[in-house]
């Protein structure tokens, strides 16, 4: 699903020109739970945001569903984007002004889903997620674990190929980062591709697999079962 | 989708009342002042404009007289017409129209009503104007003598529903058969009519000679000229005619003046005119101030829409993450700018029906209120939300789209976002709008009290004029004076043919007496009584005042004033004779026996002109009453009660010289009051948009605010933090429209012949203003943020 060669990101202000990413190799097949660790400031957002075609590289390759994306513009990104890729942000970023059922429903609304669809689509994901009791709530009217469900179920109501999760648990209580990683595993169970930032070196262990980033270089990849260096 | 976009909108309105507010509030008033200036506007430039054939119907109109004593008629030669209508191939048709000035009487059954609104006009008129007709037959219905074309209104006053045509009407007496029924004719025109008796009953009732090409004035001509054929053309055409009938003398004297129909009402100097008249400039400048002020709260939408990109750029980061293209988030912006100018529209259009009228009157025009208003009120409005709406909205869409979704995934504020280069501008731009009207306002007012304040070289104050009005009135102007000056408190009583304010002026040729015609200069003259310079106060340098003494005085002696003298170039004027023309335009030699001081009879628009002044009780339309001002009320008692004595049944009207010179200046003051008004909504507006973006400062500012007091800051050195960048921008805002300011207002101050020089003093006081409001604005914010406890802030974050 995800093939990266020689993937280069380099931010240049005024005065500095910073490596986040330097000749990274990915390769993600379809249906992976993948774990993407690192202290602060490796690169691992950076990558993500490349990954879920939030940005492009400086240089390198991305295949991206076997095409190759790299120079793609902000529209070819943002078509690709909506039709496969789902995200869950560690500050939830839901928008205030939606309700729960609005903020679901957003996605469906960039595809052109009718209202009817949309309403099946969005009422199925919130039973799943056992949050339909708040459908018309507010999100500064939900606790920090639900309003994380509500962005779950906003990521997974296009049923995306893809969902690449930026520290998901980061704002929430263990029990809350518990339930939200058992999301996360059975979405992967019935075969969605995730690919997750954590600092939790427990949550990580939900991955097959787990990346382990340093100073935009990838340092390790340690396989359930097995370690590669 | 849309419902989408439209429910964010909402509750984003709602959030975030204070912004809504600012943006409402600002749009509300000036979509308002819009509404009430685009009405207007539209209301003026409709004149005529319902007429189908208007771009191709022109009035003819004559200029009489050389250089600088030319005279403008609205009324023409009444040959003019039938000798179109005979010898003038490029039209298709020409009409006179001579309106009936006092009114006609007319009479059916027990009705006995005056119509104030009654013309004779030629067969032809109908065939001009294409007015369609109900009943009756265009082409035929003014033939002949005795047949009259009403309209609608008039029918149904005197005849009911039935059709009138064929029926007949008491007109001044005299039987007159209906020939023809037409819709009213809408209000908007220079001819407002309601019956049209044929011409040819002014020859039948031998009131008139039909075809004079040497008099002229009360009857206007009117042309339909055929495609592609130019009013110059008719104008040579004419031309020739007049110097073939009335002679080469005649006809170097006059001038033809070709008025397009939809001209007739901007055109204000012509005598005799008929319908409302408007300055165009006067219009032009409400309309700029209209998109003044509208754009001065468009500013502020800006403004404050993008200085909130930060509580924005969550939801637009988030919505591209997800999918959003870019052109949804501008449509999803522009929606919420159109909500928000439709909810204004909404208010504007309450405070538009609450001040219309009032508004209306204090600018003293009548707006017609027919489906044409509504039609133009609903499109002003729908033109309103879209221009508004959309320029409004089209920079916060535009800007708050451009962010990318990598920021909001940091979680980081673009950093290249800190210029806000194009608020800055607004700012500077809305400022520089608010100082031109306030400096305007101080230039107009300086100027006006200029011109009441200066001396005119007369004695303007209790000094009364009483119009001679009716013939009666002319005819027993001896024995009203000799009354009036019994009065005690009475010092001075004269008969005069110009008094200032008062729009009547005779202008002639004198020279020396030995001169030749070459040394003829024009001088305007006045007609005056012996007391005119008494009750005028005015000085005489040399010679003396005309004096009843001197029995020869009366044709035979003038007063000239110092320009005169000096023009005629006179060493020593007392007893010089010189040649004036009297009846028959004979020049006859009278003789100087005084020289005055040079005194202004117009407004000081103009300069002083040399000046004649000679006895001549016939031509006096004007007595001039000079009192003691301890018995004015005694002295208008005394008129009061004198005047229905010599004149049983009538009342004196009568005005105060001041107010009559004041009236010179009605457009000025006008102006001023409107400027006044335009000034204080603008700067109004402007600050609350200072209001909104200083609240927003302050707001991401609240950390630093916090840091700097725990360090130590006083409340003063916050104040002044917040306040600095934006007194700057006024600041800047004052350099730029100082010298746009004098080059307008010494533009504006080029009309008048006697003006004050623009000083230092007025930018300083327009700069002062504008800063003085725009730092106690922005110090009502700063002052609170500077008093907040740093702790709070410090937590919040």
């Amino acid at each position: 699903m995800i093939k990266t060669l020689n993937l280069k990101k380099i931010y240049t202000t005024e005065e500095v020109e910073t490596t986040a990413l330097d000749n990274v190799n990915i390769k993600i097949e379809e249906g992976e739970f993948v774990s993407i660790m690192g202290p602060s400031g490796c690169g691992k957002s950076t990558l993500l945001n490349l990954l879920g075609l939030l940005d492009n590289p400086s240089s390198g390759e991305y295949y991206f569903l076997e095409q190759e994306v790299a120079n793609f513009s902000e529209r070819q990104r943002a078509k690709l984007r909506k039709e496969n890729i789902g995200f869950v942000f560690q500050s939830f970023n839901l928008i205030d002004e939606l309700t729960v059922f609005e903020n679901v429903e957003l996605p469906l609304l960039y595809l052109g889903y009718s209202s009817s669809e949309r309403k099946t689509r969005v009422n199925e994901v919130l039973e799943q997620m056992e949050i339909m009791h708040r459908r018309n709530h507010f999100p500064q009217q939900l606790s920090g674990g639900q309003q994380q469900r509500v962005a779950v179920s906003r990521a997974i109501v296009s049923k995306p190929k893809l969902i690449l999760a930026d520290e998901p648990t980061g704002n929430l209580d263990s029990s809350h980062g518990d339930e939200v990683m058992n999301l996360l595993e059975e979405l992967n169970k019935a075969g969605t591709t995730v690919v997750m930032v954590t600092h939790s070196p427990t949550y990580a262990e939900y991955g097959d697999r787990v990346i382990h980033l340093f100073d935009g270089h990838i340092v390790t990849e340690n396989y359930k079962g097995g370690f590669r260096v | 989708m849309l419902k989408s976009y439209i429910i964010t909108a909402f509750r984003n309105i709602k959030k975030h009342k204070t912004f809504s507010l600012i943006n409402i509030l600002g749009l509300s008033i000036g979509m308002t002042v819009s509404l009430l200036i685009l009405i207007f506007v539209i209301n003026e430039f409709s004149y005529d404009n319902f007429y189908p054939n208007k771009d191709r119907i022109y009035r003819i109109a004559v200029k009489w007289g050389q250089e600088n004593n030319i005279m403008k008629f609205a009324g023409s030669m009444p040959a003019i017409s039938p000798a179109i209508n005979d010898a003038f191939p490029g039209a298709i048709a020409a009409a006179r129209v001579l309106k009936a000035y006092n009114g006609i009487t007319v009479e059916r059954k027990q009705k006995k009503i005056k119509e104030e609104n009654a013309c004779y006009a030629d067969a032809e008129y109908f065939k001009v104007f294409a007015l369609p007709f109900i009943s009756g037959n265009p082409e035929t219905a003014l033939a002949e003598p005795y047949s009259v074309v009403i309209t609608k209104s008039i029918a149904e006053k005197y005849f009911g529903n039935t059709n009138p045509v064929g029926e007949t009407l008491t007109i001044e007496g005299d039987l007159y058969k209906v020939t023809g029924l037409i819709n009213d004719i809408p209000e908007n025109t220079h001819l407002n009519l309601n019956m049209f008796i044929s011409y040819k009953t002014l020859a039948a009732k031998g009131e008139k000679d039909e075809h004079p090409w040497n008099s002229w004035g009360s009857v206007y001509n009117y042309v339909l000229l055929k495609d592609n054929v130019s009013p110059q053309s008719l104008k040579q055409a004419l031309g020739k005619e007049l110097e073939a009938n009335a002679g080469e003398w005649f006809a170097s004297r006059i001038e033809f003046v070709i008025q397009n129909l939809t001209e007739i009402h901007w055109i204000n100097d012509f005598r005799g005119d008929s319908g409302p008249k408007q300055n165009k400039m006067y219009v032009l400048v409400f309309l700029i101030a209209a998109i003044v002020i509208l754009a001065i709260a468009c500013f502020n939408y800006v403004n404050l829409s993008t200085a909130r990109y930060l509580e924005r750029m969550k939801d637009v980061g988030i919505r591209k993450v997800i999918g959003a293209n870019r052109s949804q988030i501008v449509t999803q912006f522009l929606i919420e700018s159109l909500m928000i100018t439709f909810l204004s529209i909404f208010i504007s259009f309450i405070l538009f029906q609450l001040f219309r009228s009032s508004a209306y009157s204090f600018i003293e025009t009548k707006i017609i209120l027919n489906e044409n208003y509504f039609f133009s009120l609903s499109a002003v409005i729908l033109f309103m939300i879209i221009i508004v709406g959309f320029i409004a909205g089209v920079y916060p869409a535009l800007f708050l789209s451009k962010f990318s979704p990598t920021e909001i995934i940091k979680n980081k504020v673009v950093s290249g976002v800190k210029h806000f280069s194009v608020r800055k501008v607004l700012v500077v731009v809305q400022f520089i709008m608010s100082i031109l009207l306030i400096f305007g306002t101080v230039v107009i007012y300086k100027q006006i009290d200029f011109m009441l304040n200066t001396s005119l070289g007369y004695d303007k104050e209790n000094v009364v004029i009483l119009n001679l009005i009716s013939p009666e009135s002319k005819n027993k102007y001896q024995t009203l004076k000799e009354k009036l000056s019994e009065h005690s408190g009475v010092k001075a009583v004269s008969g005069a043919f110009t008094v200032p304010g008062i729009n009547s002026r005779e202008n002639m040729g004198v020279k020396v007496i030995d001169g030749s015609n070459e040394d003829i200069i024009n001088l305007q003259t006045v007609a005056v009584d012996y007391d005119f310079v008494k009750a005028m106060g005015i000085k005489i340098i040399k010679g003396r005042n005309f004096s009843e003494k001197f029995g020869s005085d009366i044709n035979r002696s003038v007063i000239l004033n110092e320009t005169a003298v000096k023009m005629l170039n006179i060493n020593n004027p007392i007893g010089e004779k010189i040649g004036m023309p009297k009846g028959n335009n004979k020049m006859e030699e009278v003789t100087i026996v005084g020289v005055v001081k040079d005194f202004n009879l117009q407004s000081l628009h103009n300069k002083i002109t040399p000046l004649l002044l000679y006895l001549e009780p016939e031509k006096y339309i004007a007595m001039l009453v000079k009192y003691d001002p301890e018995s004015q009320k005694d002295v208008l008692a005394y008129i009061n009660k004198t005047w229905g004595e010599v004149l049983p049944g009538e009342k004196p009207n009568y005005i105060f010289l001041e107010d009559s010179y004041k009236k010179l200046y009605k457009s000025e003051t006008k102006t001023e009051k409107l400027l006044v008004f335009f000034a204080v909504l603008a700067i109004f507006i402007s600050s609350l948009g200072l209001l909104g973006l200083t609240s927003f400062a302050a707001a991401k500012r609240v950390k630093e605010i916090g840091i700097r007091k725990v360090l130590g800051a006083s409340v003063s050195n916050i104040v002044t933090l917040l306040s600095k960048e934006f007194v700057l921008l006024v600041v800047v805002s004052t350099l730029i429209a100082s010298p746009v300011a004098y080059i307008l207002m010494n533009k504006w101050l080029q009309n008048f012949a006697y003006r004050i020089n623009i000083n230092v003093w007025m930018f300083l006081i327009s700069g002062s203003m504008a800063l003085a409001i725009a730092l106690f604005t922005v110090s009502i914010i700063a002052i609170k943020a500077a008093l907040s406890n740093p702790i709070n802030s410090l937590r919040s974050e």
